[in-house]
């Protein structure tokens, strides 16, 4: 009974190990069955195929991060309401400037001014490691920069940046298909200073709370997180649209 | 669906595939089911490019283990045409 409780458990908490256990040991016990027993090739064939597939996802279990979803779930939530907090009290509603790693010690961060127009803003050199910073030379030049989730899976993203459209398209597809799988499919356009990004079914849409209002949706976040980085300027989110199963971001690239 | 699932989905449905379409065929050599569906297991993968780097490198790994296989199978063929019979 405890054994079949724990099984239970074992299945829910990592079900692709579950599964791949399950068709090794089938496709291990079915194969020589059927090739020395039945002598039958394509019946052990298909033992062969269990194997195979069993093999396939007992690697990609060992890939999955060790806490459930509703566990990141927990902390993201955490993270965007803590920031959404010190965003209100400090008073900060104008549109946060995504900064290259060049611009910010080594760490792309976003910098939320005290100005409210976020276009307006011009930075002048690189932007020092701290959390309230100066970025020009006004007194008013001042502004919070703060780690968002784009900053992170830049980090951890092993492909070359490209510098054109396609380069972000790659990159885009990478960390939102295939590292934080939130989206099916990403397409980009760049004209001159404007980067129109389409993302097909975000698992993720736009709210309209505070912290979306200043830093943009994480889906945005992240692709204005990227642009910086491939562009190598300050990057700020346009505009923001949810179209049924599509969103449409609209990054601007600052000089 | 997550995109694991869509992998894991695809290999299955594959597998099937081929191994249906070899039966009604009438293959029955067992070195040539293994070759092929290693074949179609590492074409999958390479399709697969937006994978995380982790499941990259364990797919690469797993890849290897099977072309690993598919070697064996073609040195024991290449070993059986020239001093068998």
């Amino acid at each position: 009974m405890a054994s079949h409780k724990l099984a239970k458990e074992w299945a829910i908490k990592n079900p692709y190990r579950w599964l791949g256990f399950s068709l090794t040991l089938v496709g291990a016990i079915i194969s020589p069955v059927f090739y020395f027993i039945v002598g039958s090739s394509p019946l052990s064939a298909l033992g062969i195929s269990f194997i195979m597939l069993g093999l396939t996802c007992i690697a990609l279990a060992n890939t999955r991060p060790p806490i459930s979803p509703e566990a990141s779930q927990t902390m993201f939530q955490t993270g965007i309401e803590n920031i959404a907090a010190l965003l209100e009290e400090l008073g900060l509603s104008g549109k946060a400037i995504y900064l290259p790693r060049s611009l910010r010690d080594g760490r792309s961060q976003a910098l939320v001014p005290l100005r409210q127009n976020g276009a307006s803003v011009r930075i002048s050199g690189k932007v020092a490691g701290r959390l309230i910073v100066r970025y020009g030379h006004q007194p008013e030049d001042l502004g919070i920069a703060v780690t968002t989730p784009g900053s992170v899976c830049v980090e951890a993203l092993e492909v070359e940046l490209g510098s054109s459209a396609d380069g972000i398209a790659a990159a885009l597809t990478h960390v939102l298909v295939g590292m934080l799988d939130i989206a099916s499919s990403v397409s980009v356009n760049v004209i001159d200073s404007k980067v129109n990004i389409e993302v097909s079914n975000p698992k993720l849409s736009y709210e309209n709370i505070w912290f979306y209002r200043s830093l943009g949706s994480p889906l945005a976040s992240i692709a204005a997180t990227v642009a910086s980085e491939v562009f190598d300027k300050p990057v700020t989110v346009a505009l923001e649209r949810n179209l049924g199963s599509k969103s449409i971001i609209e990054l601007e690239v600052l000089s | 669906m997550r995109i694991y699932n869509r992998y894991i989905l695809t290999l299955a449905v594959l597998f099937t595939a081929i191994n249906v379409i070899m039966i009604a065929l009438g293959q029955t050599s067992l070195d040539v089911y293994f070759a092929v569906l290693a074949i179609a297991s590492l074409v999958v993968s390479l399709l697969y490019v937006h994978f995380s780097p982790g499941a990259r490198r364990t797919l690469n790994a797993v890849a290897v283990a099977f072309f690993a296989g598919f070697l064996v199978v073609v040195a024991l063929k290449v070993i059986d045409i020239l001093y068998g019979a």
